[in-house]
């Protein structure tokens, strides 16, 4: 077993951040875009590393320090976050990422807020058993609903699918597993599954395993030039509204009361 | 199909019978510890592991239904008050604690549960999560917070043979079980119970909302915190439904 690697200036790995300089909360997100936007929002924002795929902006949004970090795409990539952000010293994290809707005819709210998904990736496997549930934090999903809501936006619930291989449930004729990725298409489509995403899944239960609150604010058109500061505010809007203890996800747990 | 459907019932009862929310201990004998917190009521059925009781919770007629041990008996519960209009599941019941810092008589809120455990495996593959609804989870928890009793919030696990947990080395696959128990701890889950999952994935394919309350023991211990606790729970969702109804801009939980 080797150490845990950092850099000769104790800096992590691929975050390439030094533990503590973050605060305790932190946005991951998916698109590099938004680094941009969060700098406007915070106040004395500071880009603190980039490295890889991985860079980080840094500030205080109403006094609440806050690193928002952009973390590339999949299960690995968030796996590898989420390790590196709990040696940091983060305890609550919130991702802003996208989907694909599943049911393409279906009008509504554009934002997702799931609060279980479907582990159909494999980075999660690695750290427990399916048997598991892929859970957010239930008193995070709430402020983020809320805090949506706030916003004047109407979002959607329920259990989102998190594949490693998106192209193949669109298309899954002609594929090796053709039978496979059908059956379980079949079997969101009966559950009314809203969307799909690559890391969903992997966030909620690598956070959960390691003692960290983790919820999804997901969107299905990141690249809108609205859409990124919208989902920002979402975001910072729910660290604030003080989240009661919670026994959900704490490792050792801690009692509600 | 292999057998006529609806051969035989083991909850007898028309649908103006049983109410649209439901209590569900495990065990027969707890139904009338749970229907003396109603308002009025009166035995429905009894057949096997199923008793089945209604009454009313501030004019709302609720159900208690006990399920007997296991997946597959609760899963029998749910297929048949499901046929008969229900749209509201909790299960009232009891496990085992997996990490020390809970004490013997705290509760625990289901978020979801571990599917260590076969019958919900017959609904749908193990990749989709047993989750509680977001609702009832509130509501329990502010059920708990209301009467001041100490509670937590979290995964259970679900298993299959309770003997297999409490003495794995008689089994051939004990060290497996040793180590799997290892692992759902270090995973943070908070205590080992025997239907939670089954009756979280069945909720979900029939789209209804499901949830639990489970005191954690490692001994006899009363169960009146227990029933009072889940009586008031689900006297704050009911609340909280009613309240919703002059509401628009639902949080579609799909």
């Amino acid at each position: 077993m080797s150490p845990t690697p950092s850099r000769d200036d104790h800096r992590l790995w691929h975050l390439g951040c030094h533990p503590g300089e973050l605060g305790q909360v932190a946005i991951l997100t998916s698109e590099a875009l938004f680094l941009k936007a969060a700098a406007t929002l915070l106040e004395n924002s500071r880009s603190v590393a980039a490295n890889r795929e991985f860079s980080i902006v840094t500030g205080q949004y109403l006094q609440l320090a806050i690193g928002v970090v952009a973390i590339g795409l999949g299960a690995p990539c968030m796996a590898i976050a989420v390790e590196e952000l709990k040696m940091a010293g983060i305890s609550t994290l919130i991702y802003v990422g996208d989907y694909l809707p599943l049911d393409l005819s279906t009008v509504g709210s554009r934002i997702y807020i799931p609060h279980a998904a479907i582990r159909d990736e494999v980075t999660s496997q690695q750290y427990v058993p399916l048997a598991y549930p892929a859970l957010a934090d239930p008193d995070l999903v709430e402020a983020l609903i809320r805090s949506a809501r706030d916003e004047g936006e109407n979002p959607h619930g329920g259990w989102c699918l998190s594949t490693d291989s998106p192209y193949q449930h669109l298309q899954p004729a002609q594929r090796p597993l053709s039978i496979e990725i059908e059956r379980l298409n079949a079997f969101c489509a009966y559950l009314g599954i809203w969307g799909m995403d690559l890391s969903a899944s992997t966030l909620f239960t690598v956070a959960r395993v390691l003692g960290l609150r983790s919820a999804a604010l997901l969107h299905p058109d990141l690249h809108r030039p609205e859409v990124g500061p919208t989902l920002l505010r979402i975001a910072l809007a729910a660290f604030l509204r003080g989240l009661k203890p919670s026994g959900i996800n704490q490792n050792p747990p801690e009692r509600n009361s | 199909m292999l057998n006529p459907p609806r051969m035989r019932r083991f909850i007898h009862g028309e649908p103006t019978q049983i109410g649209e929310y439901v209590l569900l201990p495990g065990d027969p004998g707890r139904v009338m510890m749970l229907a003396d917190h109603l308002e009025s009521g009166r035995m429905v059925s009894q057949d096997r592991a199923f008793t089945a009781f209604t009454g009313y919770l501030g004019g709302v007629p609720v159900s208690i239904v006990s399920t007997g041990m296991g997946g597959p008996s609760i899963a029998i519960a749910m297929e048949e008050l499901i046929a008969l209009g229900a749209h509201t599941f909790i299960r009232v019941g009891t496990s085992g604690i997996l990490q020390p810092q809970i004490l013997s008589g705290d509760l625990v809120i289901v978020a979801g549960a571990v599917r260590d455990e076969g019958t919900a495996r017959q609904y749908l593959p193990q990749a989709f999560p047993a989750a509680a609804d977001l609702e009832v989870i509130a509501s329990l928890r502010d059920g708990c917070e209301k009467l001041g009793l100490r509670h937590w919030t979290g995964i259970v696990h679900s298993k299959d043979s309770l003997y297999g947990e409490w003495e794995p080395d008689r089994m051939p696959i004990g060290q497996q079980l040793v180590n799997n128990y290892q692992a759902w701890q270090r995973a943070g889950v908070l205590c080992s119970e025997m239907e939670m999952a089954s009756l979280l994935v069945v909720a979900a394919v029939y789209h209804k909302r499901a949830g639990g309350l489970i005191v954690a023991l490692n001994d006899d211990y009363p169960l009146t915190e227990l029933c009072q606790a889940a009586v008031e729970g689900l006297r704050q969702l009911i609340a909280r439904d009613q309240r919703r109804e002059d509401q628009d801009g639902d949080y579609r939980q799909g």
